[in-house]
């Protein structure tokens, strides 16, 4: 069989995946602390032609086996930060992720600082918007005064009435890119990003929130470019496929 | 006859061959550094056909003509002209604008060389390629600490604790040397050497595209098929007429 036809078809695949992401991110373009995605493509491995005269490798005669997605990396730059003068709403100015509780006790990390109160038996609790608990720089979960008054300070210290009753817990990764995306614009550690660092120089702005980062108009942009680059894909395997047929139409 | 056969048939070979470049450019369109490849065809050498054992031709070795088998795929060769520059303000993302190539360490500790930049940092603060492979400085791995390091024109790298390097840079007196690998990187083939440095300058937060010419592609993917298809005629034209000499001349 011809080889054209599975090297179409992988990038048919590859534009595929692509497309995929431009389309979480175009539907993303308005969650709070959401990071764009990009995929980059690297060619497959190459095999030698068979050559009636000379040597294949001398005469670079190789034969590519297609094209695949050479990895899927988040775009950590900082989105447009939104006032909403709520008093429970964060965003942090520079590096860093608020560090949250998941329900089964492991941590999830994430810029979306949109917060709400839970009111339990022993006292009001800071918690995301699903119910999760943020915590602080000593991985508890943050208490909240009664008044539901307080402020923050520089390196997320939350002051009530001049006096000091948590510190929200900013960390970075030495590799952030290779977080995982959890859902609910939330990540989790892997491998590849290391393990979370403190930041105890953090800037968080109270009464703001980090819009998503993606650039529409540069997305429009990749979806011409993907679409052009799947038609041209496909386009390529109907030919391998038309060759295919008059070879087995010679008789 | 006979002849007109198979020389049709090495014609249909060598456009399939010539398929499977085309489309692996066309692919790889989008494949960041991807340099396009051509197949370079030549026709086998022609040889002296003579007249043996006919009785009107008087002396011995009468000439017909010089004729050639066909056509074979002789090279294929790489185009290495620089791709588009694409703004992605990422600070892995590293174009060179030059004819160098960055300098990878693979897992065996040999070397390969790629014009791909999409780089990321690794856990233990190196930069290595997206599938985890070094990048290497003139002195050696370039701990970086963090995605937040800068790159001089010169290819100069300063970390954000002050660690600083230069990004190792080559070129070849001849990129006819340079064999695809995948994963967009190329070796060496014989004992070539590269040579240190580059002429041009580094660019951070920037990305170099493809060079493919999907243009070009595309005819000379409707310029291919047609060629195989006329072949494929040409080979149906033989077999029929084989045919006719076969099953009736014979027919009284």
């Amino acid at each position: 069989m011809m080889n054209a036809l599975d090297n179409a078809a992988s990038g048919l695949r590859a534009q595929q995946t692509r497309l995929d992401t431009i389309g979480h991110n175009v539907a993303n373009v308005n969650s709070t602390g959401y990071k764009a995605n990009r995929v980059d493509f690297m060619d497959t491995l190459y095999n030698r032609f068979r050559v009636p005269v000379g040597d294949a490798m001398e005469a670079n005669l190789l034969q590519g086996t297609g094209v695949r997605v050479a990895g899927s990396n988040k775009d950590f730059s900082e989105g447009y930060f939104e006032t909403t003068e709520r008093l429970l709403d964060f965003a942090i100015d520079g590096e860093g992720f608020f560090v949250v509780e998941d329900i089964d006790g492991s941590r999830l990390y994430t810029r979306n600082g949109n917060f709400h109160t839970s009111i339990e038996e022993d006292g009001h609790y800071l918690v995301t918007s699903e119910g999760k608990y943020v915590l602080d720089d000593n991985g508890e979960h943050i208490r909240l005064p009664y008044s539901g008054k307080f402020s923050v300070g520089s390196g997320g210290v939350l002051v009530d009435n001049g006096t000091a009753f948590a510190n929200l817990a900013v960390v970075t990764f030495p590799n952030k890119t290779g977080l995982d995306a959890a859902g609910a614009t939330s990540f989790t550690e892997t491998e590849a990003s290391g393990a979370p660092e403190d930041n105890p120089i953090a800037t968080i702005r109270q009464g703001y929130l980090e819009g998503s980062n993606v650039n529409l108009a540069q997305e429009l942009t990749l979806l011409i470019r993907t679409q052009r680059a799947f038609t041209l894909a496909s386009e390529a395997l109907r030919t391998a496929d038309d060759m295919e047929g008059l070879a087995n139409n010679m008789r | 006859m006979i002849r007109g056969l198979y020389t049709s048939a090495t014609g249909m070979i060598v456009q399939r061959q010539k398929m499977d470049v085309v489309t692996t450019n066309i692919v790889n369109a989008e494949t960041t550094g991807y340099k396009s490849d051509e197949l370079m065809i030549r026709t086998f050498d022609s040889v002296m056909l003579e007249r043996l054992n006919d009785p009107n031709v008087e002396k011995l070795g009468g000439d017909i003509g010089t004729y050639s088998f066909g056509n074979y795929a002789q090279e294929r060769v790489t185009n290495f002209d620089i791709g588009a520059f694409e703004t992605t303000g990422r600070n892995t993302d590293i174009a060179l604008d030059g004819d160098g190539f960055f300098v990878i360490e693979m897992e065996d500790g040999e070397e390969r060389y790629t014009r791909s930049g999409n780089f990321v940092v690794d856990p233990e603060g190196y930069l290595t390629t997206e599938r985890g492979n070094y990048v290497l400085g003139e002195n050696g791995r370039i701990l970086v600490g963090s995605e937040d390091f800068s790159v001089s024109l010169t290819g100069a790298i300063t970390a954000e604790d002050g660690v600083s390097d230069n990004l190792r840079l080559v070129s070849f007196e001849d990129t006819k040397v340079l064999r695809k690998q995948g994963h967009n990187l190329y070796y060496i083939y014989g004992d070539a050497q590269p040579v240190e440095g580059m002429r041009g300058s580094v660019r951070q937060g920037i990305q170099e595209s493809s060079n493919v010419n999907i243009a070009d592609e595309s005819v000379d993917l409707i310029q291919l098929y047609r060629k195989y298809e006329a072949n494929q005629r040409a080979v149906r034209l033989n077999d029929e007429t084989l045919g006719l000499a076969v099953n009736k001349i014979g027919n009284l």
